[in-house]
């Protein structure tokens, strides 16, 4: 009796938890002392591209050099996918991510990782998912299972567009790579933001008078509506897809009336047809000597002769991808010149009679953004009347670029075959509706049109 | 051949504008006054500014004569279908004055130059999808015929502000000559355009389709870092704005330690939806406090590690940093 009135009230508690407590750290000794690895892989996608916590901290980062998501899909050996899963990349506290795929020894799964934004991802009609395959980055990867192995699969800039094959199970692994086996083994631990074409690259030397420097990089050229156009406009289909830009000189506003002039008078421009007023086209302004439309972007004016004056003052045309470049932000993927906002009779010079708007038909008429909701015809660059005023010509022919440049990330591609005759125009115009004014669109070769003009490129 | 019968008609018309101009003059001062400046504006060939003047006569003091000069200004302007309205209003009006505006022979001239304007439209017939869409052409939309005397919808002699009228989804339309712009659109889709050029007296079949705009869906939330699932896939970080297709959608807006906010939206074509998701944080229950979970895990724990120990199971795969585990099988 006293032995037991000597034991507290908790000592058989104690007691049994200290038991308790050794039998457990025993079991757990037990168990793990000998636990057998299982077969496995262990992934990690690794990028050299930027990720959007990035931007704002580096303004000299392209956008366009981005994703935001990363989509794994993992295939069986059927070839049928048997897991999907879509990762959100947002900065270094979610990437580089890792994820494991458990199969049996010997076994040989396909992944393929896709990094992309989330823009650029829409619903089809069956209700699925798709990526705009030429602005995103895909790359497959392929090991056998030996036990537990780790693999790094990194998506290098250099292959956004390049599209993997499946069936033969190739992939693009870098520049100088694009289409070797899914089992090549990739340089380990790239740093993010690392790839060349992350990084705007400014121009090297001074422009000609009156350009403006457009900075080179990565740019999203085209937007999805575009994949299929109504066919009997002569707007030219424009999926979007990624395209790197050299750096170049792009003059501030359209080519005016007394500049054209002055050429002729020079005698640059030996046997090339100057500009004809038409009892038809009757906002034709070209005069071969001083007139009322000075100060206006001269018009009606032809691909030949647009282009010879460039070449009289040392350059060319743009190239469509140029000039969307300059229009669209570099990079940034604005919809107009100024931004997102959709366009307004004070925004630009657009949509004049019937359309409903009275525009002004100076050259940068709408270069303050003060008057129309902090909108104006100003590009990134300071470049002006790219979204309206005239039409302008480009070097690209009026053919989709499909036609003929191949997928994956093109350096300053231009579109120009051989069977086809060059030219084709951007940007809206005084003639045209305000929707015209987005810059992702080009139109057919025109004849020399009442609101055609141009612009140089050096 | 026809250019030579436009001439024709333009010398013609010259001609018989000089020969009934005093008979309008003496009318009314005003009137007669803005109709001579018509006249001589026709004598300069500015046939823009002779139909401004006519017009403006014409509402001084309606004419016969007015109406028929407005008519030969338009088609000389290659206006062919507002030329034809003003051709066929002439002879109405006449016929109100029991024929005393109009000379016969300039009746019969007139009624010839209907003739010729109606061989010299282009007639389209256009089928639109979805039905309820407007159509314009160069910017105006259509109008019913006003002379009343065919089923056509012609182009042209709206003014831009017009209304438009309720299309068929199949119809018959009379257009100018030369290049036309054909815009159709309908509030929610994307406007469909057509730039054509069409050879006088050409009949032709045109089909417009339209296609449902993407809806815009936002998201913000009370806390910002909220994850936003849209149909069970992640689209990120509130506040987010994403493009869909017309239709319903499942929306979870997460966080931790706060309830999922869900809801259901249905988008329509071109519509926008604004969510405001407010996250409103886990209540303190019984299943959220540590000493239970203490107690349970310790139960839990013993009990697992106990069957643990009899059933070795085999180590669990690894997932990495974000702890899933891809089947292959």
């Amino acid at each position: 009796m006293g032995r037991a009135d000597a034991l507290s009230p908790r000592a058989p508690v104690t007691l049994a938890a200290t038991l308790v407590t050794l039998a457990a750290a025993t079991l757990v000794m037990a168990s793990c002392s000998d636990a057998p690895a299982r077969p496995q892989l262990l992934v990690t996608v690794r990028s050299d591209v930027v990720l959007p916590s990035q931007l704002d901290g580096d303004p000299l980062l392209s956008a366009a050099a981005s994703i935001d998501r990363v989509r794994v899909e993992v295939f069986g050996g059927d070839g049928s996918p048997t897991a999907t899963r879509d990762f959100v990349v947002s900065g270094s506290s979610s990437f580089p991510v890792s994820f494991g795929v458990e199969a049996p020894t010997g076994s040989s799964p396909l992944i393929r990782v896709t990094g992309f934004r989330a823009a650029w991802e829409h619903l089809g009609q069956d209700g699925a998912a798709s990526i705009e395959p030429g602005v995103s980055l895909t790359r497959l990867a392929q090991k056998t299972i030996v036990g537990f192995d780790r693999i790094d699969v990194v998506l290098h800039g250099d292959c956004f567009g390049t599209p993997v094959d499946l069936t033969s199970a190739t992939t693009c692994v870098d520049a100088a790579r694009r289409a070797v086996p899914a089992t090549t083994l990739d340089d380990p631990e790239p740093t993010v933001a690392s790839w060349s074409g992350a990084r705007e690259v400014a121009c090297s030397a001074a422009g000609p008078s009156g350009t403006l420097c457009i900075p080179g990089g990565v740019s999203d050229i085209g937007d999805p509506a575009l994949h299929i156009v109504d066919l009997v406009s002569d707007i030219i289909p424009n999926p979007p897809r990624a395209v790197l830009i050299s750096p170049f000189y792009l003059d501030e506003t359209e080519m005016t009336v007394p500049q054209l002039r002055s050429l002729f008078t020079a005698g640059k421009l030996p046997g090339v047809a100057p500009p004809v007023l038409s009892s038809i086209d009757v906002e034709c302004n070209y005069t071969t000597t001083k007139g009322s439309a000075e100060k206006q972007a001269v018009r009606c004016v032809s691909y030949e002769t647009a282009l010879a004056a460039c070449k009289a003052r040392g350059g060319s045309l743009p190239t469509a991808a140029q000039w969307e470049h300059a229009a669209r932000g570099r990079g940034r993927g604005y919809r107009y010149p100024w931004g997102n906002q959709e366009p307004t009779c004070c925004a630009a010079a657009l949509a004049s009679g019937s359309f409903g708007c009275n525009p002004k038909k100076g050259i940068g008429s709408y270069a303050v953004p003060g008057s129309c909701n902090g909108i104006a015809d100003v590009s990134r660059d300071g470049v002006l009347d790219l979204a309206g005023g005239v039409r302008e010509w480009v070097l690209d022919a009026a053919v989709p670029f499909d036609a003929c440049i191949e997928d994956g990330l093109a350096t300053d591609p231009t579109c120009a075959p051989e069977d086809r005759p060059r030219g084709s125009t951007k940007g809206g115009s005084t003639s045209t509706p305000l929707t015209a004014a987005e810059a992702s669109l080009r139109r057919g070769r025109s004849s020399a049109m009442q609101d055609v003009g141009f612009r140089c490129a050096f | 051949m026809k250019r030579r019968a436009a001439t024709a008609i333009a010398i013609l018309s010259f001609l018989v504008l000089a020969l009934f101009a005093p008979a309008v003059r003496a009318e009314g001062s005003e009137a007669g006054e803005a109709f001579q400046k018509g006249v001589d504006a026709v004598a300069a060939q500015q046939w823009a500014d002779a139909l401004g003047w006519f017009e403006r006569a014409h509402a001084i003091k309606p004419h016969a004569l007015s109406l028929y000069n407005i008519g030969v200004a338009e088609l000389r302007l290659g206006h062919l279908t507002r030329a034809r309205v003003a051709f066929y209003g002439s002879l109405a009006l006449d016929a109100e004055n029991n024929h005393a505006q109009l000379a016969p022979s300039l009746a019969d001239e007139m009624n010839g130059f209907i003739r010729d304007i109606e061989t010299r439209l282009v007639y389209l017939t256009i089928t639109i999808e979805p039905a309820g869409a407007t159509v314009t052409v160069d910017g105006k939309p259509l109008a019913v015929d006003p002379t009343g005397r065919s089923k056509l919808y012609i182009a042209g002699i709206s003014a831009a502000a017009d209304p438009s009228p309720d299309l068929p989804t199949s119809f018959e339309t009379a257009v100018d000559p030369g290049q036309r712009d054909i815009v159709i659109q309908k509030q929610g889709f994307a406007p469909q355009a057509s730039r054509e050029t069409y050879p006088v007296g050409q009949h032709a079949d045109l089909h417009l389709s339209l296609s449902a705009l993407d809806a815009t869906l936002h998201v913000e939330s009370s806390r910002g870092n909220a994850v936003v699932r849209i149909e069970g896939l992640d689209v990120g970080v509130v506040p987010v704005t994403v493009k869909r297709p017309p239709g319903t959608y499942s929306i979870d807006v997460r966080s931790a330690g706060y309830t999922t906010y869900s809801s259901t939206v249905t988008l329509g074509p071109g519509g926008r939806s604004d969510i405001q998701a407010p996250m409103v944080k886990e209540q303190l229950v019984l299943t959220r406090q540590w000493w239970f979970w203490a107690g349970v895990g310790a139960v839990v724990l013993g009990s697992a590690l106990t069957v643990y120990a009899v059933t070795r199971p085999p180590p669990p795969y690894n997932g990495g940093s974000s702890g899933w585990v891809a089947q292959t099988h």
